[in-house]
């Protein structure tokens, strides 16, 4: 992991870990072996992932950036943010309770249908409204990510590919990634042509604006583009399968990190 | 003689595999691993946490791939 030789390694990281607990978790594989699945129970989807918790274990946030600026910051800015929203909502402030709620939600700390039950006859503003969206298709990733095999992904998948064709997208950058990639499986599944090319051309522009003329992207635009054009013939009577992968390869198009 | 060959082979195969558990120990000898008192328990963080009014920086890797 690039941050293990890289932030980790440095002296600023030695003063900033006696900020906070320093807390390392390591996936092994090892059977039996305790918190194993912690992970994915806190919201991590690869490697390496980075949040702060608070003291009962519940996520604050994420880490984006993986640089010692960049976890000082987050402690500043988003962790603060939190705990102060957490004790304005508990001295009675509604304003507060309900940015914490839509918070709480998008962090996974709740569910989607425990947001809408506190946000019961609420009058939301219009960011609040944009959130609530947000936090209710996150919620199908999750949801999705649970899934323990194929028959009870596939619905879950199409739900995710049906909102994306109802023209809704996540607004946050990974969810919005993850959101077309899905959908893109889903489609290829399917036989849908269209489809994929609806989330073929938004997740291409993604990839490229992470990875630029990367020829891993080009490559795998143009097997996209080769069974776009293989399903448009099986529509009209003839076809084959170019075995070809919703995302452009290992570590290619999952942004800054190396999952 | 057959079993003495079948014996070299295994321990030919187990020295070129590592099993998990040196994988788990092999990450943790790393030089990152020591700029830090890392806590390895989940348990012991949020005690650790609660006691010092601090937050927890939770770092997840895995060790059974590079």
């Amino acid at each position: 992991m690039q941050v293990e030789g890289g932030a980790f390694s440095t002296p600023e990281f030695k003063e900033f870990s006696t900020k906070v607990v320093p807390f390392m978790h390591v996936t092994t594989r090892i059977e039996g072996r305790k918190d194993e699945g912690l992970l994915a129970e806190k919201g991590g989807r690869g490697f390496p992932y980075i949040v702060f918790m608070d003291e009962e274990g519940g996520v604050l946030a994420v880490q984006g950036e993986r640089t010692v600026a960049g976890f000082q910051k987050t402690l500043a800015d988003k962790v603060q943010r939190f705990l102060d929203l957490r004790a304005k909502a508990k001295a009675g402030d509604p304003a507060a309770q309900i940015e914490l709620t839509l918070l709480e939600g998008d962090l996974g700390r709740i569910s989607f249908e425990e947001v809408q039950t506190r946000l019961k006859g609420k009058k939301l503003t219009d960011e609040q409204q944009a959130m609530l969206g947000d936090v209710e298709l996150g919620a199908m990733i999750s949801e999705l990510q649970k899934s323990e095999d194929e028959a009870a992904a596939k619905p879950r998948m199409k739900r995710i590919a049906d909102t994306f064709a109802s023209g809704r997208l996540p607004r946050d950058a990974e969810k919005k990634q993850m959101f077309l990639q899905i959908t893109l499986s889903y489609a290829v599944s399917e036989e849908d042509p269209d489809l994929v090319e609806k989330a073929f051309g938004p997740l291409k522009a993604i990839y490229e604006q992470q990875l630029g003329n990367d020829p891993r992207v080009q490559e795998w635009a143009r097997k996209i583009e080769d069974k776009i054009a293989e399903m448009r013939d099986a529509q009209k009577g003839s076809g084959s399968d170019s075995g070809i992968e919703e995302g452009c390869g290992e570590g290619c198009g999952e942004g800054s990190g190396d999952k | 003689m057959r079993n003495a060959v079948f014996l070299l082979l295994l321990v030919a195969v187990a020295a070129g595999e590592e099993s998990l558990e040196e994988r788990l120990a092999e990450k943790l000898k790393k030089p990152f691993a020591k700029n830090a008192l890392w806590v390895l328990d989940f348990g012991e963080a949020k005690t650790l946490a609660a006691e010092k009014g601090k937050v927890i920086f939770g770092y997840f890797s895995r060790s059974y791939a590079p």
